[in-house]
């Protein structure tokens, strides 16, 4: 977070993990797990070596007690993120990615690198991506903020832990800007 | 394939090299980039010290050999001759003017040479006059390769641009035959690795045929009469560039190279039939057979000479069979030739199966050499998966009957499900819905690394160990693993820490006999196999050992052998599941149009009785490539067409059915795709499988990640809802067949069947949009709850159809009425499988009937009544009867007794005393016995037989719906209006009768009135209601009470003017 302390009023990557981690991904289990009632919802069964749809949590929970194989998700691969990648250099608006991204890939590539590097294939390369197609959206937000006006503010695309970076400044900027607006047509009014 | 076969030497520098045989086989000669061609005796081993001929100045590119002289070919651009088999030049033949020679060759008879040189142009040489030479011109690019068609004065050259062009000499002035563009890679650099890869078409002895290598590195092979493809020599092992190619001197084999590796193919079936590396590493750039032995030499690009004697296996005729019986072969084959010939133009049509056959004729081959080797067939040896066919196949042959037909299609061999062979080092040798068997080969081949690797690792325990037997067959089962290889299996069952403590070992003492396939069956265990507490009181399942003596060894989990029962056919393969084995076998040969004939037999485990016997569902010209079972425990297969079957009604004995369930070629992923499925096993409504890109056959390592698909049954329709319901119903009604003895439905099934109606009823709802109310009315029927019934008139209201809102309520009252379902398929179950107990019951009636009466047969009376608790509960009337019978008993006799006959005052009176029938029966029966009365004492015998039956209670319901239904088709019921009709008092007295039965209930004066006058007016009348009761369409509000006593009143006089036997087949028919 790029941002001083006071306009850190938003929630914290960490805890946006924590919600991230509520969505579902596939797996390949290696134990058989009854079909379970967790506070989330009910999961399972799992039954080797059918695929299973379970939370993150219990993915990662259960890949680092090796009991299971995480199945990448398809846009987490080198072709998927490079071809969004030149489109976010070649395009102007955002390109299409999953909402919780980041959030996701970091919590996959942190449980990679110190238990399995045979789930995800070359992590190196796609850690370099990801890396990119971060910067090159902050670049865009940036640049947003040229537009940015009292009414609203039209960023598709744009991903829950990017939103939560520009969160602060920009619902305080807009704050300020219709305040002025305001204080401009109170003006005009007398 | 053994060391002492094969003699290498280093010879030449590194670089291209090249290769001939003197005629006579005695001699060899290579050449080599360091400018000498050095002599060989084949005769002698690697320690011989080869003449050397010098003479050239640049590297030698090509050899050949006459009978009196060899000549070598050398960059310099000369052509020099030699004397026979020494290393004495004799002067050159020609001078290419500083230009390379780049290939010689010598035509059949020896008189011509062809020369190619960098030059565009081909000289062609006159060996007895060498100044008579002709030149060839038509080729735009270096010629890079000749070579002469035998039997025929054409000549093919190849030219660097990838264009071949064949010259006819025959005549005074060459003239082009034909020209093939684009065949052959174009390879122009000299100095490029490809420019050492053989590109000349090598033809094949009958000169009907010709051998290339492709531009995509396949060996195709080449019709010469039409220069039509007629097929490619493809193999899973022959992966990269082939460099070289040879054909045996009698045309049976052919030999490629493949990099460092000769493969040995047969040229009529096109298959691999053995293998040589030497020096891995290196290209062979030439390869040649021997012209009188059984011998194959070769020369790559590091400079080895390499001689490998009988390459081909000893069961196969050797590559120069036809030379040693000389006389009849040649001329055999010569008059073989033109048929051939004829046989190939017919064939051009066809085919490329038909085309194969139709090479087996045209082979000269197959009818020689079999005498030999007709010894071998009853223990051919089994090396690899692909062997099998070809002894097969060259078995077939040897007959010397008509087998050629027969060996249109290759019978498919024997096999293990889900292994491969060997890619690499590595193989699978089972791969299943449990887990995976990987055999690793290990460097000196010593021994195997076998890798047991369960995917529910919390189930059984990984485990590895080093296999010294080198088992090639091996499976996974519920309990253990067993492995085998010739004669010897070992079983290790899963769940000891300490390996190998439970582990068995069985072989096979019978010399020739061999183990051609094992399975291993079991239960599935309820929790972890690594706690052994419920291994030990499950056992260790069953295991079933085929082999090669047509037997199947059936052996307990611990290795006792239990029974060896005769297959009656060859066997292919088997899986075998929790409670029986299906072993797929070839009861006869394969036929002429391409089908493998396969059967299966279901072997259960616990009395090794046949359960099921049927053919495989295989279309012609594919093979089965997997047998498996559904995690509910059917079988199912997959074919080489891509087609999945499952067997349905596998638990009814000789019942079962072949469904379609997947058509892997329909699958909306395959679309612009070339994969095919490999696959591992169906759960559920899943097809797990493994996806092999390409032409790939087997899948590879690593190990890769097994898909779901989901299954659909290929419908034409395309209904995506109707096609779901029809095979959730399909599997809905297997896992109702595997419900064992009393349960009558399992939780799962309940919560199917809920979900199949909720999808019922959507359909529905779109029938009644589309206002199909016959489609709805067809799909009511078939739901399965009572709730859901209400839920579809409700439907109806919604869209006003009130007809079809009558016709669910009615659909719901006879379902209400019905039996349970779940009981009649529990009973419908235990039918089938009970179906021999049923004859021993009857005998037991007999018995009992006897004691009372001696004439069991002699009683023509109304069968008895029967004692249904179900019939008086449900019908008012009987109830009120019951009641009043205390009270208003008496009177109604009275009133009896004056109006009726004193025979039938005895008969009801008599009655009374035996047994309280009620008033309804006694009733009927009075009718009964005013038109055809009985004598007096048989009514009485046929009350305790009644009782008999009465006492199954669980059939009354049949047999009170089977009278609502019979009653019209009956003729009893007009015999009673009969009576009624002739006897009007009676039946007033009846109906008076009935009135007083009822006053207590209601005036019922009027109603009865029209009742009678219904009974009298009508004859049908009675019938007319009972039709509307069924179909309920507009029942009068105020009738049904009424009504509902005649129909019982009908119902029971129904039943017991029966005859015998009807009570039997009403029962069967209601439960069917």
């Amino acid at each position: 977070m790029s941002l001083p302390q006071s306009l850190r009023t938003s929630v914290t990557p960490p805890e946006l993990e924590l919600i991230a981690s509520q969505q579902l991904i596939e797996i390949i289990p290696l134990i058989a797990i009854e079909k379970t009632a967790f506070i989330s919802g009910a999961f399972g069964p799992l039954q080797p070596p059918r695929k299973a749809q379970i939370p993150l949590w219990m993915a990662i929970n259960l890949k680092l007690k090796k009991k299971c194989h995480i199945v990448a998700p398809e846009w987490l691969s080198v072709e998927f993120l490079q071809s969004r990648l030149d489109e976010e250099i070649n395009e102007p608006g955002f390109s299409k990615l999953p909402f919780r991204y980041a959030e996701v890939s970091k919590l996959l590539l942190d449980v990679q690198v110190t238990f399995a590097p045979d789930d995800i294939q070359s992590t190196d390369k796609i850690r370099y991506l990801l890396k990119d197609l971060r910067e090159a959206r902050q670049a865009k937000s940036r640049e947003g903020v040229d537009q940015i006006n009292r009414g609203e503010l039209s960023l598709s695309n744009l991903c829950s832990m990017e939103i939560n970076e520009i969160r602060p400044f920009f619902v305080h900027a807009m704050g300020i800007l219709t305040h002025l607006h305001r204080d401009a047509s109170a003006e005009d009014q007398p | 394939m053994s060391s002492p076969n094969i003699i290498a030497r280093k010879a030449h520098s590194d670089g291209h090299t090249c290769l001939a045989f003197s005629a006579d086989g005695t001699h060899a000669f290579t050449g080599g980039s360091d400018c000498a061609v050095r002599i060989w005796k084949v005769a002698e081993g690697a320690e011989q010290e080869p003449g050397n001929a010098t003479d050239a100045e640049q590297p030698v590119t090509t050899l050949a050999a006459s009978d009196d002289y060899w000549l070598s070919g050398s960059e310099d651009g000369y052509v020099r001759r030699y004397i026979k088999n020494k290393d004495e030049h004799h002067g050159d033949v020609t001078e290419e003017a500083a230009l390379c020679v780049r290939c010689i060759a010598l035509d059949e008879h020896r008189t011509r040479l062809a020369v190619s040189s960098d030059n565009t142009s081909v000289k062609v040489i006159n060996m007895e006059n060498t100044l008579k030479l002709t030149t060839l011109h038509g080729h735009r690019h270096n010629v890079r390769k000749a070579s002469w068609r035998p039997k025929s004065s054409i000549l093919s050259t190849c030219a660097s641009d990838g264009e071949i062009i064949f010259w006819d000499l025959s005549g005074e002035e060459p003239m082009i035959l034909h020209t093939i563009d684009g065949m052959i890679p174009s390879v122009t650099d000299p100095s490029s690795p490809e420019f050492l890869h053989d590109c000349s078409a090598v033809w094949h002895p009958s000169g009907e045929q010709f051998f290339i290598i492709s531009k995509t590195h396949d060996v195709v092979c080449i019709s010469g009469k039409d220069w039509a493809q007629l097929g490619k020599f493809v193999d899973k092992e022959v992966t990269g560039t082939t460099t070289a190619l040879a054909v045996s001197p009698n045309g049976a084999y052919l030999a490629t190279a493949c990099q460092s590796t000769v493969f040995i193919w047969t040229t009529d079936k096109r298959q691999v039939i053995s293998k040589q590396s030497v020096n891995p590493g290196t290209v062979i750039t030439q390869i040649a057979f021997s012209p009188k032995e059984h011998l194959i030499a070769w020369t790559d690009a590091s400079g080895n000479f390499v001689r490998w004697r009988e390459p081909v296996p000893l069961n196969l005729p050797n590559s120069v069979k036809r030379l040693s019986s000389a006389t009849t072969s040649t001329t055999k084959s010569k008059s073989d030739a033109p048929q051939g010939v004829d046989l190939f133009g017919e064939s051009n049509g066809l085919s490329l199966d038909d085309v194969e056959g139709f090479e087996d004729l045209a082979d000269p081959t197959p009818g020689e050499g079999g005498v030999d080797f007709d010894i071998d067939d009853a223990d051919f040896v089994i090396d690899d998966v692909g062997n099998y066919l070809e002894d097969k196949t060259s078995r077939t042959k040897d007959d010397g009957l008509v087998k050629e037909m027969v060996s249109i299609t290759k019978a498919q061999p024997a096999f293990q499900p889900g292994a491969t062979p060997f890619q690499g080092n590595k193989r699978f040798l089972a791969y299943n819905m449990l887990g995976v068997i990987e055999a690793t080969r290990s460097e000196q081949e010593e021994y195997n690394l076998v890798n047991v690797d369960f995917f529910d690792k919390s189930a059984r325990k990984s485990y590895h160990f080093n296999d010294t037997h080198k088992c090639y067959l091996a499976c996974l089962g519920e309990r253990g693993a067993l492995f085998s290889n010739d004669t010897f299996v070992l079983y290790k069952p899963y769940g000891s820490w300490t390996t190998s403590q439970n582990d068995w070992t069985y072989s096979l003492s019978r010399v020739n006999t061999k183990v051609l396939g094992i399975c291993a069956g079991g239960t599935t265990p309820s929790r972890s196999l690594k706690s052994n507490s419920d291994n030990d009181l499950m056992g260790f399942g069953n295991i079933v050992v085929a082999t090669s003596e047509g037997h199947l060894i059936f052996l307990s989990g611990t290795g006792r052998e239990r029974r060896i029962l005769a297959l009656g056919g060859e066997f292919v393969t088997m899986v075998a599941g929790d409670e029986w084995v299906m072993v797929v076998y070839r009861a006869g040969a394969t036929t002429i149009d391409g089908s493998q004939s396969l059967c299966y037999k279901l072997y259960h485990f616990d009395d090794l009785s046949v359960r099921q016997r049927d053919e495989l569902p295989i279309p012609k010209g594919h093979t089965l490539k997997w047998i498996g079972i559904t995690q509910e425990g059917a079988p199912v297969i997959y074919d080489s067409a891509g087609l999945v079957h499952l067997v349905a009604k596998y638990r009814v004995p000789h019942h079962a059915t072949w469904v379609c369930i997947l058509d892997t070629n329909l699958l909306e992923r395959k679309t612009g795709k070339d994969e095919s499925y490999w696959p591992i096993g169906i759960s559920g409504s899943t097809f797990m499988c493994l996806i092999l890109k390409g032409r790939q056959e087997y899948p590879g390592f690593p190990r890769p990640l097994v898909q779901e698909l989901p299954l659909r049954m290929p419908f034409n329709t395309p209904n995506e809802k109707e096609e779901e319901i029809e095979r959730e119903l399909l599997f809905k009604d297997l896992a109702m067949e595997s419900l064992d003895g009393d349960e009558l439905a399992t939780d799962d099934i309940l919560s199917k069947e809920r979900a199949i109606d909720k999808e019922f009823v959507v359909l529905i709802q779109g029938a009644c949009k589309e206002d199909n109310v016959n489609r709805a009315v067809e799909l009511t029927k078939l739901l399965h709850n009572l709730q859901t019934f209400d839920i579809v008139a409700k439907i109806a209201d919604f869209y006003h159809l009130v007809g079809f809102r009558e016709k669910v309520m009615v659909l719901k009252r006879i379902r209400e009425d019905s039996e349970d379902r779940f009981e009649a398929a529990r009973e419908k179950r235990r039918r089938w499988n009970k179906i021999d107990t049923r004859p021993q019951r009857l005998p037991d009636v007999d018995v009992n009937g006897s004691s009372s009466r001696p004439k069991a047969f002699q009683d023509f009376g109304p069968p008895p009544a029967i004692y249904r608790p179900g019939l008086t509960r449900a019908t008012p009337s009987v109830e009120s009867t019951k009641y009043s019978s205390s009270v208003s008993e008496p009177p109604s006799e009275d009133t009896w007794s004056e109006s009726l006959s004193t025979s039938t005052n005895l008969l009801s009176s008599e009655k009374r005393k035996r047994n309280d029938f009620e008033d309804v029966e006694t009733e009927s029966q009075i009718d009964l016995n005013s038109s055809m009365p009985p004598p007096p004492p048989k009514q009485q015998k046929a009350n305790p037989f009644a009782r008999k039956p009465a006492a199954e209670i669980q059939k009354n319901p049949f047999a009170r719906k089977a009278g609502n239904k019979t009653v019209l088709q009956s003729e009893s019921f007009f015999e009673k209006v009969d009576a009624a009709e002739t006897t009007p008092a009676k039946s007033k007295k009846k109906s008076n009768n009935f009135t007083k039965n009822k006053e207590k209930d209601k005036a019922e004066g009027p109603r009865q009135q029209t009742l009678f006058g219904l009974f009298g007016a009508n004859q049908n009348g009675d019938k007319k209601g009972l039709i509307k009761r069924k179909t309920g369409l507009t029942p009068p509000p105020d009738e049904p009470e009424s009504q509902a006593s005649d129909v019982t009143m009908a119902d029971t006089s129904q039943i017991e003017t029966q005859p015998d036997g009807w009570e039997e087949t009403q029962l069967i028919d209601d439960e069917s």
